[in-house]
C-alpha cells in the first residue's frame, strides 16, 4: 500500500520556485520539475527504500533521491505510514556554502542569534536572499557564458560547483560532469580563496589523465573518464578519501573571499 | 504503475520476466539504497526545520502542490 505523502511548506516553496524557473528557462521541457517530482514522489510512496541513506545521527531515517534530468535531490523520510518530503535541493550548489555566506553577510546581532541555533526563520530568509544571489550567478553563466561572470562570481561558481561534485561523487564525478570543463580555472580559484589543500588534490587528480590533460570539452573528457583503468580510478578514490579526511573549510574560505572581494 | 528490477548489461537495461507493453513509458531509478551520504550542519538544521514544519501541520499534499505549480 502506498504511503500517504506530506510535503513540508519549505519543500513545497522550493519546488514551486524551481518550477517557475524551469517554465521560463527550459522551453524544451517547461514542465519537467512538476512531472519528475510527481513521478518520483509517487515511486517513493511505493518504494521508499530506493533512496540513498543519510549516514549521520541528527536526522535519522532521512534518505534522498536524485532527479537526474532536472538536477535536484528529493530529501525525505518515512514516519509510520507517511512519506514526508523535507527538502528539494539542487545538486549544484551546496547549502553549506550558502549558509556560510548567510552568516557572514548578516548584521552582527542576527549572526549571533543564528549561532544560538534558535532563529530558523531569520536564517532561512537570509539563505533565501543568498539563493537569489546564486540564481543570478548561475543565470548569467547559463544565458551568456562563463566569461560573462565577474571575477568574484567566477570564483564563487567554480568553488561551489567543485565542492558539490566532490561531496556528491568525488573527483571522478567532477571530471565526468560539466564542472570539469574548468579544471585549470578551478585550481586557480581554490588558490585564490586560500584552499591550497584542495587545489593540490585537484592538481593530483588532473595528473591521473597523464600523459594528456583533462579535456575542456565535456564529451571528450567523458570519453577520457570512461576509459580510465582500475588503477586510475583507484587513484581518484584515494584522493577522494584525502579530501574527506582533511579538507579545507571551503564554505568559510569562500565566504571570507566574497566579503573581501 | 509497476516496479521492476533489472541489470545494466553493455549499457542496456535487461529486465527478466517483466512484460512491458510496447510504447510504455518507464522511469529508470538507479538503486541508492546501499549508498550513503553525509550532510553539513546547516543542511541538518534545514531538515530538522522541515520535520518540525510537518509536525505542526505546515505541509501540503502532492495533489495540492501540483495544483499550485505554474502551467
Amino acid at each position: 500500500m502506498a504511503l500517504r505523502v506530506k510535503i513540508s511548506a519549505r519543500a513545497a516553496r522550493e519546488v514551486r520556485q524551481a518550477a517557475e524557473w524551469w517554465l521560463v528557462n527550459r522551453t524544451s521541457a517547461p514542465g519537467a520539475i512538476g512531472t519528475d517530482f510527481a513521478e518520483s514522489v509517487g515511486l517513493l510512496a511505493e518504494q521508499p527504500a530506493i533512496g540513498a541513506k543519510y549516514s549521520g545521527s541528527r536526522t535519522p531515517g532521512v534518505r534522498r533521491l536524485f532527479l537526474s534530468r532536472v538536477g535536484y535531490f528529493i530529501y525525505y523520510r518515512v514516519d509510520g505510514t507517511e512519506l514526508r518530503v523535507l527538502e528539494f535541493w539542487r545538486s549544484g550548489m551546496p547549502v553549506a556554502s550558502i549558509s556560510a555566506l548567510a552568516v557572514s553577510k548578516l548584521p552582527p546581532n542576527i549572526s549571533s542569534n543564528r549561532n544560538a541555533s534558535a532563529t530558523t526563520t531569520t536564517a532561512m530568509s537570509s539563505e533565501d536572499f543568498l539563493f537569489s544571489l546564486v540564481d543570478e550567478i548561475q543565470r548569467k553563466q547559463r544565458e551568456s557564458s562563463f566569461a560573462a561572470l565577474l571575477p568574484r562570481e567566477r570564483i564563487f561558481y567554480l568553488v561551489s560547483a567543485l565542492e558539490a561534485e566532490l561531496n556528491n561523487g568525488g573527483f571522478n564525478q567532477f571530471f565526468f560532469n560539466s564542472a570539469g570543463d574548468f579544471t585549470t580555472e578551478s585550481v586557480e580559484a581554490l588558490r585564490t580563496i586560500g584552499a591550497d589543500q584542495t587545489a593540490m588534490l585537484l592538481e593530483q587528480a588532473a595528473d591521473v589523465f597523464r600523459p594528456v590533460t583533462p579535456s575542456p570539452n565535456w564529451s571528450e573528457r567523458q570519453a577520457q573518464v570512461n576509459a580510465f583503468t582500475e588503477a586510475q580510478n583507484a587513484t581518484l578514490e584515494s584522493l577522494d578519501r584525502m579530501f574527506d579526511a582533511y579538507r579545507d573549510n571551503l564554505s568559510r574560505l569562500l565566504a571570507n573571499f566574497m566579503e573581501s572581494a | 504503475m509497476q516496479v521492476a528490477t533489472g541489470t545494466v548489461v553493455n549499457g542496456k537495461i535487461v529486465l527478466e520476466g517483466v512484460p512491458l507493453a510496447e510504447g510504455a513509458k518507464v522511469t529508470v531509478v538507479t538503486r541508492g539504497a546501499d549508498e550513503s551520504f553525509s550532510l553539513s550542519e546547516a543542511q541538518e538544521n534545514a531538515l530538522l526545520a522541515s520535520i518540525e514544519e510537518i509536525e505542526r501541520g505546515a505541509y501540503v499534499t502532492l495533489e495540492e502542490l501540483l495544483a499550485s505549480l505554474p502551467q
